[in-house]
């Protein structure tokens, strides 16, 4: 690994952190409530289309620790979280061609999803007062449908942000036409 | 694809995140903790997307400005009337005692039905070991231990299963003596408000009788005189034939204040001490630096104090005399706070209501979160005791919710903010409208109540 690589890995828990604080903001201030799309996860989903398979373990602690960063959720179950993430695409990866759209829209459905409904289940098992009402897990789903489109329309942007580029696997037919 | 080391690694890592997940107070939950330290780091990074709410921010910090002086004032005005309401107003139970107040000021989770309070006077050398504590016309338990150094008392309440207090059911009619009986503990029965135990009537009781402190029958008892009269609480019919007594305070959750009954030579009353909530050494400034949760039904922020800075869980966190949440993680470079908004916070609460002189004990208030962001915080609300409707019939009435004690982390007398109450007996939903959001604030304070506890406690070298 050379120092550019280095470079990308800051590059992305950067981005990954301001992805996270922005849809926060849509959550918090903008008035989008449960419609706000999480755009970290889009970025996750997209990235884990793009970069080498080897390299989803650190795409997803670092997924895990720019939400660690903004979420007041505890520290392992954020990293649970985003390593399942990370687990669920790898396996999609040997499977499947996640890079399409609709796969990827997919799965960042049934990911932001699981991680909404995995973070309110640990919240309510360590909330001693709170009764187990899963209401808030329920309504999941919109910020899932959300971040599927955010992720089919804005995948290709998101992986190529400023400063990504080195973490992204070069194609064939793309490492061809340069030496061409 | 195959198991090689780094996948057993990774995958073994993931299953221990998600047990730690489930237990936040474990040792690896800390060392974890210290792992993601330099995520503190990317926060600070994140931090100027509050300049999208900048505007809001600064119309919340003027309007803060304008009222902090009155609120503090209002807060130090229910203080007062909590010490008036505190004391009996029965002729024959003020005659021929001296009291001094004391504020509860925490509960030991070992020992549920003990209470620490700190007293509001000097004059912990007057005070035995066994003399009655009492709340208005109510019978709470008895001095347990005594330390005169900090000015504290550790109070055994009559709802201990060991405790026992002679009793006597008032009369029928003049000629009628009452009943004596034992009292003590609480009745075994789940899902039901928590009655006191009745033991060895002299004679059959009749519901709907209150029961009073006589220990004329416990030749060991050493302030018998001095707890005689005080009101336990009224009996009722637990099961046929078999009967309770219906405690008029709220052991539990609505304790927030005693008063220790003593014989008038004891000592002269001396002027009480004034504790001020709002003293700067009291408080750590602080400051926020990140206040976008995720999560929708969630609602937090991150404040730059560390554990070792001084944070601990469960301390409460103002802006001016209001409370904003209390802080939910102590970590190794920062800390989380759960504003009022979020789901499972869990506070004490008195209140002062429309056309009510005394203060209202409120009980615990559990936090269910917000319908939609920036709307009011709803609160389950279970009164043990109704209150009465309005004097125009009206169901519902306006109240102001301040802290109660009870707990290290929470000084009472912050405000939490303003709702209407409903009348009767239930469990309800309250809605209740914080006068600034806490999320575009960047400076807080966070209460050091438990840090100098432990300071306290701590055994000197």
């Amino acid at each position: 690994m050379n120092r550019t690589h280095y470079f990308g890995w800051l590059f992305l828990a950067v981005w990954a952190v301001w992805l996270c604080a922005f849809s926060g903001y849509l959550v918090q201030f903008a008035g989008l409530g449960h419609w706000a799309p999480q755009l970290a996860t889009a970025l996750f989903v997209a990235l884990a289309a793009r970069i080498p398979v080897s390299d989803i373990p650190k795409l997803a602690l670092t997924m895990g620790l720019a939400r660690v960063a903004v979420s007041i959720d505890t520290p392992a179950a954020v990293l649970a979280s985003a390593l399942s993430i990370g687990l669920v695409l790898r396996l999609a990866r040997s499977a499947i061609q996640v890079e399409s759209p609709v796969i990827a829209a997919a799965l960042a459905f049934l990911a932001c999803t699981l991680e909404s409904a995995w973070l309110e289940a640990v919240h309510l098992r360590t909330q001693p007062t709170l009764e187990a009402d899963w209401s808030a897990a329920a309504f999941a789903w919109p910020a899932g449908i959300t971040t599927a489109i955010a992720t089919a329309a804005f995948g290709g942007v998101l992986a190529n942000l400023p400063g990504l580029g080195n973490l992204i696997r070069r194609k064939t037919w793309a490492v061809g036409a340069s030496l061409r | 694809m195959g198991l090689s080391f780094a996948r057993l690694v990774y995958l073994a890592f993931t299953l221990c995140c998600i047990v730690l997940a489930f237990m936040p107070q474990a040792k690896a939950a800390r060392w974890l903790d210290l792992c993601v330290a330099p995520a503190r780091a990317l926060g600070e990074v994140a931090s100027p997307i509050r300049w999208l709410a900048r505007r809001d921010a600064m119309a919340a910090e003027l309007e803060l400005v304008d009222s902090v002086l009155a609120e503090s004032e209002e807060s130090r005005a229910l203080g007062q009337e909590e010490r008036y309401f505190a004391m009996p107003d029965e002729e024959r139970l003020i005659s021929g005692r001296r009291f001094v107040h004391a504020q509860v000021v925490r509960r030991f989770s070992d020992a549920p039905d003990r209470i620490e309070c700190a007293l509001e006077e000097d004059a912990a050398q007057s005070i035995e070991v066994e003399m009655p504590v009492v709340l208005s016309n109510s019978f709470v338990g008895r001095v347990h231990s005594i330390d005169a150094l900090h000015r504290r008392i550790i109070v055994h309440m009559v709802t201990d299963k060991n405790f026992r207090v002679g009793a006597r059911s008032d009369g029928i009619d003049a000629n009628d003596p009452g009943t004596a009986l034992v009292v003590g503990g609480l009745v075994a029965a789940k899902d039901s408000p928590a009655l006191i135990s009745v033991h060895n009537p002299e004679r059959a009781l009749v519901a709907k009788a209150t029961i009073r402190v006589d220990e004329e029958f416990n030749k060991h008892a050493r302030h018998g005189e001095l707890s005689k009269g005080f009101r336990l609480g009224v009996l009722q019919t637990e099961a046929p034939d078999r009967f309770a007594i219906a405690p008029e305070i709220d052991f539990a959750n609505g304790l927030f204040r005693v008063v220790v009954v003593l014989p008038p030579e004891a000592s002269p009353e001396t002027k009480p001490i004034e504790f001020n909530v709002f003293a700067d050494e009291n408080w750590r400034a602080v400051l926020a630096y990140g206040a976008c949760e995720p999560a929708p039904w969630r609602e937090g922020l991150k404040i730059n104090l560390p554990r070792r800075g001084g944070a601990r869980e469960g301390s409460a966190v103002i802006v001016g005399p209001r409370l904003v949440g209390f802080i939910s993680h102590a970590g190794t470079l920062e800390s989380d706070v759960a504003l009022l908004g979020d789901r499972g916070v869990s506070v004490p609460a008195q209140a002062r209501v429309e056309g009510e002189v005394a203060p209202v004990v409120l009980g615990r208030l559990i936090g269910l979160g917000r319908k939609q962001s920036g709307g009011p915080a709803r609160f389950r609300w279970s009164p043990l005791h109704p209150l009465a409707n309005a004097a125009n019939g009206a169901t519902t009435r306006r109240a102001r919710l301040f802290t109660g004690a009870g707990e290290l982390g929470v000084p009472r007398g912050l405000l939490i903010g303003d709702t209407n109450l409903p009348c009767g007996l239930g469990s309800y939903e309250i809605e209740v409208n914080e006068r600034v959001d806490a999320r575009l604030l960047r400076e807080l304070w966070v209460w050091r109540g438990i840090e100098l506890e432990e300071d306290r406690v701590k055994p000197r070298p």
